[in-house]
């Protein structure tokens, strides 16, 4: 049952994200999705495959959501967060955002856990937290590349 | 991220591409604007991770790459490999403005170029496989390839949009 609450999660999340008007330009929000779906995609299979430190369930449909997750959920998380980011202006507000982020970020990973869709070993929910971390400021320093880029060629914001 | 077990022949392969084709295109006078190009190329990476994520992985495996069956660094440095490929496979349908059902034979002529290529990796252990053939691959770089010609027009046609709202 709480499968299928996922999938409708996925399919809301979905809409929501194409129908809300972004602070971020069409171009830069594709270079974010698209740089975020490497990111992550290479850090899971790091973390299940290479090292084993995440175990994955072998049925077809825990299996399914696992790629799911990786692949629709947490990068367009990761998306909202980023539009969201430039609304802030203050240190103190970009601050309690990212936090913010972060929990639902674990979040949606401790969902996996508790559905037993992963299974960690020797790992925890803090290393989890300090990988989602790296992601954001990762990003963010290619983000600013590519922004960079775009100004150049006179692309507004 | 695991080193390859032995700096071999697949490994001189994928540098010898690497460095020949990275080469190739910086030599190339410059067609396409940057951030095109930039989101081109790793749209054509991303193509190439998702399909290996999906079809070679631990609980479908059709094929592994390079030394082992694991996420090896050299494996990052192949997808790396796909970017200029997709940045070429533009640059020439953009340079000779190809339309119509030519578009239909440059996709054919390109996935058969691209399987030749693939064969050579084969040869070389870049890609060893297990449930899989060539014959297959034809289908995915046709599937591919038509998607990275649709995402280009997307993102040229935004990019003209928000170029032309600045002036």
């Amino acid at each position: 049952m709480e499968h299928v609450v996922f999938f409708d999660l996925i399919i809301g999340l979905l809409i929501a994200t194409t129908v809300i008007n972004k602070r971020l330009n069409i171009l830069e929000n594709i270079f974010i999705l698209i740089t975020l779906e490497f990111i992550i995609t290479g850090y899971v299979a790091v973390l299940t495959i290479n090292l084993g430190l995440w175990e994955m369930a072998k049925n077809a449909e825990p299996y399914t959501i696992l790629r799911l997750h990786e692949i629709i959920i947490l990068p367009v998380l990761y998306l909202w967060y980023f539009n969201l980011l430039d609304a802030f202006k203050s240190l103190l507000g970009k601050s309690v955002l990212t936090l913010g982020a972060l929990l639902i970020f674990y979040g949606s990973e401790y969902l996996l856990v508790r559905w037993n869709v992963i299974t960690y070993n020797s790992w925890n929910a803090w290393y989890s937290i300090f990988v989602l971390f790296g992601v954001i400021i990762f990003i963010q320093l290619l983000r600013r590349g590519f922004k960079h880029r775009m100004l150049k060629e006179g692309i507004p914001n | 991220m695991p080193l390859p077990q032995e700096f071999d022949h697949n490994e001189w392969f994928l540098l010898i591409s690497l460095v020949l084709i990275y080469g190739v295109m910086f030599l190339l006078p410059k067609h396409i604007p940057t951030t095109i190009t930039i989101l081109v190329m790793i749209f054509s990476i991303l193509s190439a991770r998702f399909l290996d994520h999906l079809m070679a992985g631990p609980t479908i495996n059709f094929y592994d790459m390079m030394d082992t069956g694991k996420y090896d660094l050299t494996d990052v440095f192949l997808y790396f490999l796909y970017g200029p490929f997709g940045y070429f496979f533009i640059y020439v349908y953009e340079k000779f403005n190809i339309q119509g059902l030519a578009v239909l034979f440059y996709i054919l002529i390109c996935s058969l170029f691209s399987i030749g290529y693939e064969w050579l990796n084969v040869h070389f252990d870049v890609f060893n496989y297990k449930n899989w053939a060539l014959r297959y691959s034809f289908t995915v770089y046709m599937g591919v390839q038509a998607i990275t010609i649709l995402f280009y027009h997307f993102v040229k046609n935004r990019y003209e949009l928000l170029k032309a709202s600045n002036t």
